[in-house]
């Protein structure tokens, strides 16, 4: 595998960038993701959430991060899988999109892997749903399989539906 | 040089009287003419050959005088007095150093380095700007420009004032300094001209006033924005040589002849008298004010008020304090220093996680079990110096609203002389702070609604007279800190709303089909609506309806709201509530299953646990608990939130009742656990709104406790339950 490095530009979106780099590796369950590691914060252990009402599903709540309160995600639900049993190694990943910081809950991160641009292939149409759309392509490492996020993708248009609703619930609300 | 200066004209006066009275029969005539021009031609400054020629020349003619005929003679005392002008005018245009031109062009005193007229070359930006000096100077330079702009506004009704004068001629005097210095012509350039006007106004040549005040304004602004142009032009973006900088740099050059050509211009419209404040605040009736004022003569209106009984010492005494600081510009005499605001929020925010760690360790059980008195103690005192500091810290962010009230007192002026009213501005609670990140937002929806106020709230001074008002309109700012926020008013002494139009508006649009049911307060809202206007004209300063439905977005996107009240024919109010968000308020820690929640404390009325017998329903479904011959609805939180374990039996819960804008409402929880201050934050990005959740706070043991929002709350529950859409509680 080769050592070369490319800066993956967060900007355009799609299968348009070059999709070679580092990513941080994690398993929901058997399967392994991987994520861009710039677009990663940092990785910290699992703290008491506090759950807010009224949202989907996938948002567990709201945690301190050192005195700033954001957002915590379940990934699980968020793609579609079950709920898994809260084990000693899960972990929060805390990405930034837009500006914001948004933890993500994963069951087990694994490491930090170079993948060659020559290693990543588009996922296969083979009608899994949504899950696909959120991939940026599959990478081959070390003769396994890493499922790469588009993170953008995976957290963004849910998010706009989010504040769409709650925005218009809102002005019902007010008017 | 001055004293050559005297020799020379000494000089230059003997040649004169010789010359007239030279006579060539007369013995010795000719030789003490001789001598005259033989003494100037030596007193002559070096490097004046040509004067020198001259002088030559002149004495040379003389040499055989005698045996000169008639006309020649004439001939010689011609040159002689032409010699004697040219070099009287030359003398007294300046030095004779070799410096002053030709006798044609010589100017008065004022060095005018272009003769008006003349375009002057524009340089924006040198051709490496450094960009980082150049962000320094420009935030430097806008601030001496704010002051400047104030102290021009005292001018208005106090021309004489000197400490003024010299802000004014020190910001222009400073800009074109460090503009010169950093190659910044264009601004540098303007700057020297304004500074000179400024050096005129001092050295009282001429009367701060009408043109000349406009001129300076003129500067001002056009100083501002070419900053603006540096700062974009520095970042690499084209600008465009403004229009308004030629034509100004030429009036500039020569004010007087700009003053002259401006002719007759209306006096400054007055800033605030005596006599418009008293009666604005309705201490003296209007007549008694106008009586007063055709009675009384040369005496000072407030005196004469006093003296006619008309009104109280106090009264006026306060009302001439009020005028003080409405024209005075608060010098700052505080010593300040500039901090990085991006080192000061960093600053904040560790003195927030420094309130929490202080609190972890506080709540450690080997504090509270109680066994170590000491530790105890130490840590008790610890937390007075952590809380001081969180106040500290909280106070850098807020600023007084002082600087956007003056900021309008421009506006005013300028509106009012545009729509050609006579208004004043009446300012309070200026000292009242808000979060510095609201200041700028706020600014826009304020200049909106005085905009408004100006243009169509008042009436124009003959409307306002034959409905028996003071011929000066009043639009009063104010800002207070009240239950929890802080309000900020926009009144108006003027026509009122007309709800008759508005209704009629609103059907004309869809936006409502009758008025039937809404109250006033209702269909005043309804002038937020896109595109709503009931203005017959549309002014370039308003009336295009595109303003209101901006304000109340930006209002409402600081999570704030707007009321209004009107009275037609009396004048109308508009008030701005908008949360302190980012300072610490009350709040009292509630449980409800095993979450925690934050009430805002000011939102609580009472907390009471409920008998069975004042509990009822409706139709059903809506929960109704009496209280002191209230009935008043009973909402769940367990329920609305969702949460595992909440009570469900009210008599074994506790009921708080809330004051939810303008409902109240009986809250079910569980517990009360205590009141606490808490430092409000949003949610965090990537959620959005939540209904009835306002933000989050850390809690003391580091968890995360959402904060109820009691307007909302109380929405999100009657959404679930109509049947209350049938009381009116």
């Amino acid at each position: 595998m080769s050592s070369e490095v490319r800066a993956s530009d967060g900007k355009t979106p799609g299968n348009g960038r070059s999709r070679g780099g580092k990513y941080l590796t994690f398993f929901l369950g058997e399967e392994e993701y991987g994520i861009e590691i710039l677009r990663v914060n940092e990785i910290i252990g699992m703290l008491p959430i506090t759950p807010i009402p009224q949202t989907d599903p996938w948002v567990r709540g709201v945690i301190n991060l050192r005195g700033k309160v954001i957002p915590v995600l379940d990934l699980r639900l968020k793609l579609g899988m079950e709920a898994a049993e809260e084990t000693e190694e899960t972990c929060i990943i805390v990405v930034q999109i837009q500006g914001a910081l948004i933890g993500v809950i994963v069951d087990k991160v694994s490491e930090v892997l170079d993948i060659d641009e020559a290693q990543v292939e588009d996922p296969p149409a083979l009608g899994m749903g949504v899950e696909t759309d959120l991939l940026l392509g599959i990478g081959k490492a070390e003769g396994k399989v890493k499922l790469l996020l588009d993170i953008d993708r995976v957290l963004t248009p849910a998010e706009l539906e989010l504040m769409d609703d709650a925005v218009t619930d809102e002005q019902g609300v007010l008017a | 040089m001055s004293e050559r200066l005297e020799t020379l004209t000494g000089l230059l006066g003997e040649l004169r009287r010789a010359a007239e009275s030279w006579d060539p029969e007369t013995k010795g005539s000719s030789e003490g003419l001789a001598w005259a021009l033989e003494d100037l031609k030596d007193a002559l400054p070096p490097g004046r050959e040509d004067l020198a020629a001259l002088v030559q020349q002149a004495r040379d003619t003389l040499g055989g005088a005698d045996s000169l005929g008639e006309e020649e003679r004439t001939k010689v005392r011609e040159t002689l007095s032409l010699l004697v002008e040219t070099m009287e005018q030359l003398l007294s245009t300046g030095e004779p150093g070799g410096e002053a031109g030709d006798g044609d062009e010589a100017k008065t005193g004022q060095s005018a380095e272009e003769p008006a007229g003349e375009e002057v070359p524009f340089v924006l930006l040198p051709e490496e700007p450094d960009v980082e000096l150049i962000g320094e100077m420009v935030t430097e330079s806008r601030e001496l420009l704010e002051n400047a702009e104030a102290a021009l506004l005292t001018l208005e009704t106090d021309p004489g004032d000197e400490e003024a004068i010299n802000t004014v001629f020190r910001a222009f005097h400073t800009l074109k300094g460090t503009s010169a210095f950093l190659g910044l012509e264009a601004i540098s350039e303007l700057a020297h001209r304004a500074e000179t006007l400024l050096a005129r106004v001092r050295d009282k040549e001429i009367r701060y006033g009408g043109p000349y005040a406009d001129l300076a304004l003129r500067s001002v602004d056009m100083l501002k924005e070419l900053l603006d142009l540096v700062v974009a032009g520095a970042a690499g973006e084209p600008v465009d040589r403004p229009e308004e900088y030629d034509p100004l740099m030429r009036h500039l050059a020569d004010p007087d002849r700009y003053a002259a050509e401006a002719g007759e211009e209306e006096p400054p419209l007055p800033h605030a008298r005596v006599g418009d404040i008293l009666a604005s605040e309705g201490k003296v009736p209007d007549e008694v004010i106008q009586r007063v004022e055709r009675e009384k003569g040369e005496k000072p209106l407030g005196e004469a008020l006093v003296k006619a009984g008309a009104a109280r010492v106090t009264d006026v005494a306060e009302a001439l304090r009020k005028q003080k600081r409405l024209d005075r510009v608060r010098r700052s005499v505080d010593a300040s220093v500039r901090v990085r605001t991006d080192r000061l929020d960093r600053l904040i925010e560790m003195v927030g996680e420094l309130v929490i760690a202080h609190s972890m360790v506080a709540q450690d059980q080997v504090v509270t079990d109680g066994a170590h008195y000491d530790l105890i103690r130490k840590i008790t005192h610890m937390g007075k110096i952590v809380r001081e500091l969180q106040d500290l810290s909280m106070s850098m962010r807020m600023v007084p609203l002082r600087a956007t009230f003056q900021k309008m007192n421009r506006l005013v002026r300028d509106v009012a002389q545009k729509v050609k009213k006579k208004v004043v501005l009446v300012t309070e609670g200026e000292d009242t702070e808000i979060d510095r990140n609201m200041v700028d937002a706020i600014g826009d929806p304020l200049v909106h609604m005085i905009r408004n106020a100006v243009d169509h709230g008042l009436e124009t001074e003959e409307e306002r007279v034959a409905a028996g008002k003071p011929p000066v309109g009043t639009v009063r700012l104010s800002a207070c800190h009240s239950g929890g926020s802080v309000v900020v008013a926009i009144e108006d002494d003027g026509r009122g709303l007309d709800r008759e139009k508005i209704v009629q508006k609103a059907i004309e649009r869809g936006v409502i089909d009758s008025d039937k049911g809404l109250s006033d307060s209702d269909v005043f809202q309804l002038i937020f609506e896109p595109g709503f206007s009931t203005a017959d004209k549309v002014t370039d300063v308003s009336g295009r309806g595109v303003g209101l439905d901006v304000v109340k977005k930006n209002i409402e996107a600081l999570h704030g709201r707007v009321d209004i009240e009107s009275e037609r024919g009396k004048g109308t109010i508009f008030r701005i509530y908008l949360p302190l968000t980012l300072a610490i308020t009350d709040g009292m820690l509630i449980r409800c299953g095993s979450e925690r929640y934050i009430l805002p404390t000011a939102n609580i009325v009472i907390t009471f646990q409920p008998k069975e017998k004042d509990l009822s329903t409706v139709a059903g479904q809506g929960e109704m608990v009496l209280f002191r011959d209230r009935l008043i609805p009973m909402f769940r939180l367990g329920r609305l939130f969702g949460i595992p374990g909440a009570v469900e039996e009210p008599t074994r819960g506790l009921l708080v009742i809330v004051r939810g804008g303008d409902r109240d409402y009986a809250l079910l929880v569980d517990e009360l656990l205590g009141q606490q201050q808490i430092v409000a934050k949003s949610l965090g990005g990537g959620i959005g709104k939540v209904p009835g959740v306002s933000g989050a706070a850390i809690l003391g043991d580091g968890r995360v406790g959402l904060i109820l929002d009691p307007q909302g709350l109380g929405a999100l529950a009657r959404r679930g339950s109509g049947a209350f859409d049938m009381m009116a509680v």
